[in-house]
């Protein structure tokens, strides 16, 4: 109970919050290619906020200099708003925050996942971001992708296909198997993505990503 | 001789290690080149293999001795087999071809493969007629005409990967237009149910630190795990680091047990409590064990509440409330012939001690093996103590010595399979599967256009005309070698690649040798999981006989498909182990590594890795507790799924959505065909297959056969004396084997060893006695279940009789006729 009615009160303060501009003509949604960190301001010296994922879904907002103000929608786990995933239930992370940011979501619609009776709430998050290097498309993203997963995770075992496992399971596979690569982080993200985005579950995700 | 990263190389070091090589540093300036290296003639020579790392006496081009490297906590016996590998009377010494199919072209007289002659033939000719083979059906066949998904454990090294070697030959020579495989045979039913369960394979993956576990367990099972046998080997180079963890644990005095038919190696070692449980019936006995804890109260029902979901689901199963059957010891102790107080007992001991339960693959390579592990998981959920030190399970301590110290090591990588993109496997939905899961290969034969269902998706079998296959022994790891006989007479051609013969290479149409490892150069990690070193694996002799390495033979052959270029990608065996060492040294600073220069560390020949004082801390699944929401398992509830709606979606009849006891196609107690189970453990003397071939079998063979452990009872009532040659049989085949009557096995219950290499009397002719003893003539064929279609090598029932005909002589360890 506590929950929703915190909940009520961040969307109708989303609302009022929210800039007549954007709301009739929103900018089109760029694809983030590479990890940054997230700001509260256009301001070095103040720590980050958190950090956004390879892939996450950006609409850019506003420009001061080198940085640029984007919103992202995802979705949340009751209890875990720290990260922002791509689907209700479907746990393609794009986001994730420090505790004190959480207060900085906008939240909106809530549903139960069919399978798992999980809660899930539809969220919005704004911030700064420092020269990001965005893509029109995700075929854009994968033309990076392909080759890394290609010539990096057929070295030791058989290809593995994409399309055998779920984006969920594709996460755990990455957690064990990324550090044997030798690849940097944001590389043995930038897989997992790929991965997750041509997992069994792809389609739901990209239904998901639609709406 | 080796570089320690625990202290600043200087180059004053690696120099005074030149000098310790002896006469060998003579010849170290010569290896520094690209491309020039050279075996030495005489001296001491480091390398490695699936046995772990040696030193190499060499003495006028000849290798005369083989001594375990200076650092190997406890070396195994088998690398004696190790050297002898190379010059073994098993060593195929020229490319062969089969004399119908030299004469008549692909598909003449199948039926004669395994018996006829191999012709001999020069390199040019043999290379020259595998290049048109593959165009020919590539072009009549499309690309379901050729199965590359060659499978097996290929020696180690990143650059003679063959397998990949092969594959990379394929997509950039042939657009990559063959049929591959997925899975395994060793954990084919564990590796696709755990994702489902804990989002993972857990089957590869690294343990809990053994440090933590001699610390903190209170109670360590082995259910159907022989870690003290199964560590002597390791995928890339083992460490071996295992065994003094094993003696530490030894040490504290604490409680072992071990569920198993048979007094294991582990057994003996920990002088262990032994339960001697029926075979096949290990999830019996856990669903009795959760019946205890769950009606005594001892399970953990917070754990539960907070790290699992659908335990509410499998509950009525347990109780008996949804199909009138409690799960009960009593019920249990019927089936796994364990008495129902015992089960009880262990249901307290598990409750009241931190226990760890660690189990190998032997218990899912079964009819339904889904369930053992998924069962496993559930007992362990119970008791609430995963990702608590020392408590939970295991599934990768008794390989790749799971559980030793994770190095901070830099990283290397390997040569890529050459395929660019996933979308290049388009063709598949057209043609049939372009991947069937791994032991589905003689059912892919006989049925092509069959549909197959595999974890929820549904496939056809594509047509297959060609097999090309390197670095494994289907012939060994395949179950119902009958069948299979008759399944690969539907091929019309076969090519194998190996440097020994094989009962698959004596069964192959076109030949090609091989060299060893031993007689190329190559690079490699030290550890499967603690990754401590990186290994120059020097060429020790050069090639014997007409044997080439595995990267010129494809090299020649990806140039006669015109994608040479391609392949070496203008590079040579040299040059692609210094890129492969110097990509790796880049994550050096990131790591905090100083990693020395290529050619410091090849004239040492190894580099040793420091491990962190965390890595001695690690607890498996200590993050997941710690934060079950943010550190959220793959699963769609992002935990333990003791009851998956995935897997129940899928309404498979052999797989439902909690684990359950499913009567198997045969075992003791059940469906009985036979009186006697097959217990078809990995060796203790080999690796699967390898080494049989080599003089170490003399040391276990009995009257020169594989070895049939049997029980004294047993024997007795057979009148079978220890040593007698036996025929053991049942439907599905026949072999001899020499008998070793012994009472630690339980009764009812043979051991024969899988890999013994197959030596049929009348080869081609299904039926046909085995004269040396391959266990897989007589294990069923059939897949676990619709979900993993993985094999059941551990399933199946047999009769032994002493054996009195005229005794066949084992050939299978010669040349075949013309080879």
């Amino acid at each position: 109970m506590r929950y929703l009615s915190h909940l009520a009160m961040t969307v109708t303060l989303a609302l009022f919050l929210s800039t007549p501009t954007h709301a009739q003509n929103p900018p089109a949604v760029s694809y983030l290619d590479g990890t940054v960190a997230l700001s509260a301001a256009p301001d070095h010296s103040m720590p980050p906020i958190g950090k956004l994922l390879v892939t996450a879904p950006l609409r850019p907002l506003s420009r001061e200099g080198d940085w640029l103000r984007v919103s992202m929608q995802g979705w949340t786990q009751a209890g875990a708003e720290r990260a922002i995933y791509a689907a209700p239930g479907i746990r393609v992370l794009h986001a994730v925050l420090s505790s004190s940011a959480v207060e900085m979501l906008v939240f909106s619609e809530q549903i139960a996942d069919p399978d798992t009776a999980q809660l899930w709430t539809k969220t919005e998050l704004q911030g700064w971001i420092k020269t990001p290097d965005l893509k029109p498309s995700l075929r854009d993203i994968w033309a990076r992708a392909e080759p890394l997963f290609a010539q990096r995770c057929t070295a030791c075992h058989q290809r593995r296909i994409p399309h055998h496992y779920t984006a969920n399971q594709w996460t755990s596979h990455l957690k064990v198997m990324g550090p044997r690569t030798g690849l940097p982080k944001d590389d043995q993200f930038l897989i997992r993505a790929y991965l997750q985005y041509h997992a069994k579950d792809a389609d739901r995700l990209a239904r998901a990503a639609v709406q | 001789m080796s570089i320690h990263t625990t202290k600043t190389v200087t180059r004053r070091g690696l120099l005074k290690g030149a000098t310790a090589l002896g006469a060998f540093s003579a010849f170290a300036p010569a290896l520094l080149r690209a491309g020039a290296a050279q075996a030495a003639e005489a001296g001491d020579i480091l390398s490695g293999s699936h046995w772990g790392a040696f030193n190499a006496t060499v003495e006028n081009g000849v290798w005369t001795k083989i001594t375990p490297w200076d650092q190997d906590p406890r070396p195994t016996p088998m690398l004696e087999g190790v050297m002898d590998s190379v010059y073994s009377p098993s060593r195929i010494k020229y490319p062969m071809v089969r004399k119908a199919f030299l004469e008549n072209g692909p598909g003449a007289s199948p039926e004669n493969r395994g018996s006829e002659e191999f012709v001999r033939v020069d390199w040019d000719t043999a290379l020259e007629l595998v290049t048109n083979e593959l165009r020919r059906v590539s072009e009549t066949h499309g690309p379901g005409g050729l199965y590359a998904g060659s499978y097996g454990w290929q020696s180690p090294g990143k650059l003679h990967n063959c397998q990949n070697l092969l594959r990379r030959t394929l997509n950039v020579g042939l657009d990559g237009k063959f049929v591959n495989d997925s899975g395994d045979y060793s954990a084919g039913a564990s590796q696709i149910i755990m994702p489902h369960v804990l989002g993972t394979l857990e089957v590869y993956e690294q343990q809990t630190a053994w440090p933590v576990v001699v610390e903190n367990t209170d109670v360590l099972v082995f259910w159907g795990a022989d870690p003290v046998k199964t560590n002597q080997i390791g995928y890339v180079v083992p460490d071996h680091e295992t065994y003094a963890h094993l003696e530490e644990f030894k040490k504290t005095g604490k409680k072992v047990i071990v569920i198993d038919p048979i007094r294991t190696e582990t057994a003996k070692f920990f002088d262990a409590e032994w339960i001697p449980v029926r075979p096949h019936t290990d999830v019996a006995l856990m669903l009795g064990v959760a019946h205890a804890l769950y009606s005594e109260d001892l399970h953990d029902q917070d754990f539960l509440d907070e790290y699992t979901a659908g335990f509410e689901k499998f509950l009525p199963y347990l109780t008996g409330e949804s199909d009138g059957t409690p799960k009960t010891p009593e019920w249990a102790a019927e089936i796994c012939e364990v008495p129902a107080d015992q089960i009880r007992e262990l249901a307290k001991l598990f409750s009241d001690n931190r226990t760890m339960l660690t189990s190998g693959y032997a218990i899912q390579r079964q009819h339904h093996g889904e369930q053992s592990h998924w069962m496993l998981v559930t007992l362990a959920s119970m008791l609430g103590q995963i990702g608590l030190p020392g408590g939970g399970f295991g599934l990768s301590y008794h390989y790749g010595n799971g559980g030793s110290l994770s190095a901070n090591s830099v990283i290397l990588s390997g040569l890529s399979d050459g395929g660019t993109a996933v979308e290049g496997m388009a063709w598949a939905t057209e043609t049939g599967a372009a991947s069937i899961p791994v032991c589905r290969i003689v059912e892919m034969l006989e049925n092509p256009g069959g549909e197959f269902d595999f974890n929820g998706t549904r496939a056809t079998y594509p047509e297959v005309k060609m097999v090309y296959w390197v670095g494994g022994n289907p012939f060994s790891h395949h179950q119902d070698r009958n069948r299979m006989v008759k399944a690969w007479q539907k091929l019309e051609t076969v090519i194998v690649q190996d440097f020994q013969w094989t009962a698959t290479a004596r069964f192959a149409d076109i030949v090609l040798p091989a060299t060893t490892s031993y007689e190329r150069n190559d690079i490699e990690h030290i550890g499967d999981y603690s990754l401590k070193a990186i290994l120059g694996m020097k060429k020790i002799v050069d090639p014997v006989f007409e044997s080439r390495t595995d990267f010129d033979i494809f090299t020649d052959i990806a140039t006669r498909l015109g994608a040479g270029e391609a392949f070496t990608e203008g590079k040579d065996e040299m040059a692609w182990i210094k890129g492969f060492y110097e990509d790796a040294a880049k994550q050096g600073p990131a790591k905090g590594v100083e990693v020395p220069k290529f050619d410091d560390f090849w004239d040492a020949g190894v580099v040793v890795f420091e491990v962190p004082e965390s890595a001695s801390q690690f607890v498996r699944y200590a993050d997941y507790r710690d934060d079950p929401l943010l550190e959220p398992l793959g699963t769609p509830t992002g935990k333990i799924e003791i009851f998956s709606r995935n897997i129940e979606k899928m309404g498979y009849d052999d797989c439902g959505p909690h684990p359950t006891w499913m009567e198997p196609i045969e075992r003791l107690g059940g469906n009985e065909p036979y009186p006697l189970h097959i217990d078809s453990g990995h060796p203790n003397n080999r690796l699967h297959s390898q080494l049989c071939g080599t003089k170490i079998r003399e040391g276990y063979a009995v009257a020169g056969r594989e070895p049939c452990v049997i029980n004294t009872a047993d024997a007795e009532a057979r009148g079978i004396a220890d040593g007698d040659v036996v025929r053991v049989f049942n439907d599905r085949g026949q072999v001899l084997a020499g008998a070793v009557v012994s009472d630690d096995i339980r009764p009812s219950v043979i051991r024969m060893y899988e890999g013994g290499w197959y030596d049929p009397v009348n080869a081609g002719e299904p039926g046909s006695l085995d004269a040396y003893g391959d266990v897989n003539c007589l294990t069923v064929p059939i897949s676990t279940s619709k979900l993993a279609q993985a094999n059941c090598g551990h399933t199946g029932l047999a009769d032994v009789e002493k054996f009195t005909g005229d005794l066949p002589a084992v050939n299978v360890f010669e040349a075949p006729a013309g080879g």
